[in-house]
């Protein structure tokens, strides 16, 4: 495009702004030349390069700056995490201790005999048990040093084992629960995981089978408990529905007006299955 | 980042930082709070920036802190509006050309102002200013030459009255 007086305005301001070609500078140098005028013009967009202000500084630099040691700070940080992480640890440890390892040593317990475990002596109170497509429940009892000190065969308890698919053609399992249980006394601690809605829960109870408060999870625990209680063929004290929190309505298990104690650890525990075995079970008998 | 490049950065841009917003908010404690505000956020990710960016960083955040700024100021009543006898007189006594040049890029628009001082005092060309402003390279093209425009005519203007 060639530079006139129309156009001239722009072609200043690309020059000013360092934007035209070797060329184009002559041309407009030329330009200038040739219209003195506009000479001024020239000038005055000259001026209006801004020129910084150096007497304006930040005065306060030296606040802003950071300790150059600075770099071993992660470190101190890292070694206060690893610790509290530790002391965290320790303190689980010991509360698990108190809680949860004396106090089911203390205590009888119910068993869940599947039949893999078949030598067990079985008296009273048997039900039977189908597990169902990996549904299962897996029981531990930890009071087994306390009832062979009892040394009462029909009390003891056995462990409950971890079953897999394959004990589905295994029809019978069998409950049994001690006689000299104490009502009421401590303690239950386990862990349910219920399906769909995966949740892990680690319960101490401290009266009788009452599943704990935490409205969060609390439908979820609810069903789970249901289940185990019909399973192991123990009456259910109060459950609450589904939808119901369970700090308003705990759940509490009894087998023969006695609490009952176990460990549970069911890592897909489908209500729904549950709820239809019991049925058939309560048909069956 | 680190530690000894942020401080480096601290020597090497908070005038420069300082002097944009100054030049912008005319008061000096406002400037110094958008300064320090842009170091703090630079610390903060000191570990993700990198120096040679931390100019750029460093002028983003500060001009999105001073429009965040001028945009709740604009919502607050100022005392000079309804006194207008504590408001400046006009100074009518001889200026050089760098006043008149910084009266007539007071008139500026906020946005051809902050253009063209990212351009002048910087060096920054049109994308990096795109970069910091949020604008497109053709708009920051547009408002810098629309401002050199209006500071031309301003100076010829008062030459004309002088």
């Amino acid at each position: 495009m060639k530079i006139d007086r129309n156009n001239y305005e722009d072609f200043l301001i690309q020059k000013l702004e360092g934007q035209l070609s070797n060329e184009q500078n002559a041309e407009m140098d030329l330009f200038l030349h040739n219209n003195s005028d506009i000479q001024s013009e020239w000038e005055a967009f000259e001026l209006t390069r801004l020129i910084p202000d150096e007497s304006l500084v930040y005065e306060h630099k030296e606040l802003l700056k950071k300790k150059e040691s600075a770099g071993i700070i992660p470190f101190y940080r890292t070694l206060m995490y690893a610790t509290s992480i530790a002391a965290s640890l320790l303190l689980v440890f010991f509360i698990s201790q108190k809680y949860f390892f004396k106090q089911t040593q203390k205590n009888p317990s119910l068993v869940a005999v599947n039949n893999s475990i078949k030598n067990n002596k079985t008296e009273n109170d048997t039900s039977e048990v189908k597990s169902l497509n990996n549904n299962l429940i897996v029981a531990e009892n930890y009071s087994s040093n306390n009832q062979s000190s009892n040394g009462s065969e029909n009390k003891t308890i056995n462990n409950l084992q971890k079953t897999n698919s394959s004990l589905i053609t295994n029809q019978i399992n069998q409950v049994r629960i001690s006689d000299d249980i104490q009502p009421m006394k401590p303690i239950v601690a386990g862990v349910v995981r219920t399906f769909p809605r995966v949740s892990y829960a680690s319960f101490i109870w401290t009266k009788g089978l009452t599943v704990p408060h935490s409205p969060s999870r609390s439908v979820n625990e609810a069903g789970a408990w249901l289940q185990v209680a019909s399973i192991l063929g123990s009456e259910i004290i109060r459950l609450s529905g589904r939808g119901e929190r369970l700090n308003k309505a705990p759940l509490e298990l009894q087998f023969k007006n006695k609490p009952v104690q176990l460990n549970i650890n069911n890592p897909y525990l489908r209500l729904n299955k549950f709820l239809s075995f019991k049925k058939k079970n309560s048909n069956n008998k | 980042m680190t530690v000894k490049e942020y401080n480096q950065s601290v020597e090497l841009f908070s005038d420069r930082v300082f002097r944009f917003i100054y030049k912008n908010t005319r008061d000096r404690d406002d400037a110094n709070d958008v300064v320090q505000n842009a170091f703090e956020i630079l610390w903060k990710n000191h570990e993700k920036v990198e120096f040679e960016k931390c100019r750029s960083y460093l002028f983003t955040v500060a001009y999105h802190n001073f429009i965040d700024n001028v945009r709740k100021m604009k919502r607050i009543t100022r005392m000079e509006e309804h006194h207008e006898d504590l408001m400046e007189a006009p100074d009518r006594s001889y200026k050089g050309v760098k006043e008149i040049v910084n009266q007539a890029l007071s008139k500026l628009p906020e946005i051809q102002k902050n253009v063209v001082m990212l351009r002048d005092y910087e060096g920054y060309d049109y994308a990096e200013i795109g970069n910091i402003t949020g604008l497109t390279e053709s708009q920051v093209k547009v408002y810098i030459f629309r401002a050199r425009q209006t500071l031309k005519d301003y100076l010829v203007g008062v030459e004309r009255v002088i």
